[in-house]
């Protein structure tokens, strides 16, 4: 009996230990919207996505302020997505296997960079987040944060971020940090 | 029999400027990677091309980072951050420059990248 209740108390202790390490973040490693509509591509996208090893294939997870969002690529290799402008002819894109996960729950396609000598800034905000970010913000180099934006149907899109950013943060449905870019 | 040759002849003579346009450029190694005088903003921690009708520049990071990947003129300069594990394709016209640029990749992350950016024109 009291062998019995040892064994008990290690296995209700290994179970709290267990709960205890699983991770506070949740969703973090799932995309809920797996695309809508398959588009049209270019025949240069297309030669790009076979360079790449990508099936030629892209389905529409978002169009937002005029930028349409894809994800590319068929089974066993989709884990490339894309955005483009207006009537642009290809997608700029990137292919990452570590996302979605809990390490990299956002893939960013954001445009950063800098104009005659001055400081590297985001000039557009855009990618794809993992169901588990709620809200990208926007901060400058000293840290403040300067404002925010919501993440819907796991895509987000600023095409103006406020002036001075220097980094988006990705925050989850508390306000906690869970990715930063660039880190 | 000479009507063919001299058809085979034009065809070759139209095909071959394609050909010889042709050009890429690759940075295969560690970014920072030392001085690159062909980076017009920040040699010290980029590798960059020469100038060019640059279509296309895919930059791989291996591990560290992370690496801006993206194009450069003396104005302005443009990236995507790269992260390890990650692929990052990126065109001028992703970022509305000019194609006559230089292709960059940049890493003033702290930890150094060992990547491979390769553009094609």
């Amino acid at each position: 009996m009291k062998r019995t209740s040892i064994v008990v108390i290690l296995l209700a202790a290994a179970v709290t230990a267990a709960a205890q390490a699983r991770p506070q973040h949740s969703g973090l490693a799932r995309i809920g919207n797996t695309g809508q509509a398959r588009v049209g591509l270019s025949r240069t996208m297309r030669v790009e996505l076979r360079r790449a090893h990508v099936a030629p294939s892209a389905r529409v997870l978002a169009v937002r302020s005029g930028r349409t969002f894809v994800r590319l690529g068929g089974p066993g290799n989709d884990h490339c997505y894309g955005v483009k402008k207006g009537t642009a002819s290809q997608f700029g894109f990137t292919c990452w296997d570590d996302f979605p996960s809990t390490g990299h729950p956002v893939l960013d396609l954001s445009t950063f960079g800098a104009d005659d000598g001055g400081p590297m800034h985001v000039i557009d905000a855009q990618g794809v987040a993992a169901d588990g970010v709620a809200t990208i913000a926007f901060v400058d180099a000293a840290g403040a944060v300067l404002g925010r934006s919501s993440v819907s149907g796991n895509v987000y899109s600023v095409s103006a971020p406020p002036a001075g950013a220097a980094r988006i943060v990705a925050l989850d449905s508390h306000g906690r940090t869970v990715f930063a870019v660039p880190k | 029999m000479r009507r063919l040759t001299a058809l085979v002849a034009v065809v070759a003579a139209l095909l071959a400027p394609n050909v010889a346009a042709a050009t890429n450029w690759e940075h295969y190694g560690w970014v920072p990677n030392g001085y690159d005088p062909q980076c017009l903003w920040y040699p010290t921690y980029g590798q960059c091309s020469g100038w060019n009708w640059w279509v296309l520049n895919d930059g791989h990071v291996y591990s560290g980072g992370p690496a801006l990947t993206g194009f450069e003129n003396a104005n302005t300069i443009r990236g995507r951050w790269t992260y390890a594990g990650q692929y990052a394709y990126t065109h001028p016209s992703d970022f509305g420059m000019p194609a006559y640029v230089r292709a960059q990749i940049t890493n003033y992350s702290g930890t150094p990248a060992w990547v491979d950016s390769w553009a094609g024109a």
